[in-house]
């Protein structure tokens, strides 16, 4: 009788397991947000960019946000300030959720749970190169965006450039502008700010890559340079990536009051 | 005819530089005021702020002091008037002095102070020793993370022996292993038998782990590292093993 009570026990404690939610939050993990009103550069059909250069810089891309865990409720995350680590309720800020930024989700490497390829020293080791990061600059003409060489990123570019150096890139490295692998929209641009009527440009998401070619009527400005045109490594081509799953948010990332100037949006005073 | 097209030559030559000269007096007088203005959006003021730090224009200094000195301003325009100054470097006293008050300051925020220690250590600046020493003992463990990565760029025998002190005491195994890094990267040659230690007896794998690479990265290894870095490679961490086999970092 006993015996069946301890395997009843057993049992009970088994299917406990079984059900138990996915792991939480990990140090490591990437979280995303939208930009205004919930839109974000590339989930829309429509591959729009803003009239006014300074705008297209910081203003209202609406790109969306990408910061990395780093465990304890914190996150380090490219800001207009610079690389920064802050708590984790500052990723999405009382402020941003006001303008209708919402939160998309957090992403961890697709073999991130197996000890024999993650073991928890290389999370470790991802958490002390973005640490060596904080109190750099930021990329706020998207020259380079991902690091290396310049010490500046952007939001994405760190996240990246942190994956990169553990030997495990969430994006390939490479430029699209056109045809597989990608989306291509073809923008008119009339801005009465700028007095830009019927420029015609044309935009582009990559979806294998990391950077997406643009036209803009101001593009000299801004983006990375190659083969000619100018190029921006968008958060949402990151967020797409087969290299990463989609885990639980278990820990608050919103609700912050600390804005200081987010990445590709309107978060300035 | 070429007595005449010579000096006219010249003449060309001097008035482009002139012009040259103009714009780039323009263009810096330009963004200190766009930086200075506190009417601007931080969105043009942080561009101008970078502007003036990458010009290395030493007449931008007192104006960034300025703005990185005064609580008043905006968080993103003190961080990135901090990193200018660094980025100019000269007047190295009047710079240094700058950062250390801030560093210093009242109610700063612990991301200023981050920026003004990766500034210090980008500056190599041997003559704040004290405040890193300060910031290495701090109870945010990454202050002293960060304090720890500047003194191993500044690699002079007193941030050595600050590094080493502090290894032996240190809780926190990120601290511990920025301070392996940073001791393993000074090229010292004392800093070998501390690797080894760190590699036969921390912890953390991810303590052994930074010092399997570091002392991999040694030119000469004494018989004594050999026996360790032989031994890691029954490490209980994969990683370990991994930078033992491959010296990967």
């Amino acid at each position: 009788m006993s015996r069946q009570f301890l395997c009843l026990i057993l049992a009970v404690c088994m299917g406990m397991a079984a059900s138990a939610p996915a792991p939480a939050l990990e140090r490591g993990a990437v979280l995303y947000h939208s930009g205004r009103d919930g839109k974000m550069y590339g989930k829309e059909d429509a591959l729009e960019l803003t009239c006014s250069a300074l705008q297209l810089v910081l203003g209202e891309l609406g790109a969306g946000h990408v910061a990395l865990y780093v465990g304890d409720y914190k996150i380090i995350h490219a800001v207009l300030a610079g690389i920064e680590e802050t708590v984790s309720t500052d990723f999405l800020p009382v402020k941003d959720q006001a303008k209708g930024m919402e939160y998309l989700g957090a992403k961890v490497p697709v073999d991130y749970q197996d000890p024999g390829i993650w073991p928890e020293e290389r999370k470790d080791q991802l958490v002390l190169i973005a640490r060596e990061q904080v109190g750099k600059g930021y990329d706020i003409t998207f020259h380079r965006q991902t690091g290396p060489g310049s010490g500046d990123f952007t939001c994405v570019g760190f996240a990246e450039y942190v994956y990169e150096q553990m030997g495990y890139p969430l994006t390939p490295m490479g430029y699209y502008s056109g045809g597989d692998g990608g989306r291509t929209y073809t923008q008119l641009y009339n801005c009465i700010s700028t007095l830009w009527f019927d420029w015609e440009g044309t935009n582009t998401l990559a979806l294998e890559v990391r950077f997406s070619r643009f036209e803009h009527p101001l593009d000299w400005c801004c983006g990375r340079e190659q083969d000619g045109g100018k190029h921006l490594f968008f958060p949402y081509t990151q967020f797409m990536q087969p290299t990463t799953v989609e885990v639980e948010t278990d820990i608050p990332v919103t609700g912050g009051v600390n804005t200081k100037g987010g990445c590709f949006i309107q978060t300035l005073q | 005819m070429a007595t005449h097209r010579f000096p006219a030559s010249i003449l060309c030559i001097l008035m482009g530089l002139m012009a040259s000269v103009a714009w780039s007096d323009s263009g810096l007088q330009e963004a200190i005021l766009k930086a200075l203005d506190p009417s601007n959006p931080l969105e043009e003021r942080v561009p101008a702020i970078q502007q003036l730090g990458a010009s290395k224009d030493e007449s931008a200094v007192r104006p960034l002091s300025d703005l990185c000195s005064n609580p008043s301003e905006p968080h993103a325009v003190r961080t990135n008037a901090a990193r200018a100054l660094a980025h100019i470097g000269e007047p190295r006293g009047e710079i240094l002095s700058i950062l250390e008050q801030v560093y210093r300051e009242r109610d700063v925020s612990v991301n200023l102070q981050y920026t003004v220690l990766e500034s210090l250590g980008n500056l190599e600046a041997a003559e704040a020793l004290s405040l890193l020493l300060e910031a290495l003992s701090a109870p945010d463990g990454t202050m002293r993370f960060k304090a720890a990565q500047a003194l191993g760029k500044i690699a002079t025998p007193e941030a050595f022996q600050y590094l080493s002190d502090r290894l032996t005491k240190e809780s926190d195994r990120y601290v511990r292993a920025q301070i392996v890094r940073a001791l393993g990267n000074t090229g010292n040659a004392a800093a070998e038998p501390i690797l080894i230690q760190a590699l036969t007896a921390d912890p953390a794998p991810l303590v052994r782990y930074n010092a399997a690479v570091l002392l991999k990265g040694f030119k000469n290894l004494t018989p004594a590292a050999r026996s360790a870095l032989d031994a890691a490679a029954k490490d209980s961490s994969p990683l370990v093993r991994q930078a033992v086999k491959e010296g990967s970092r």
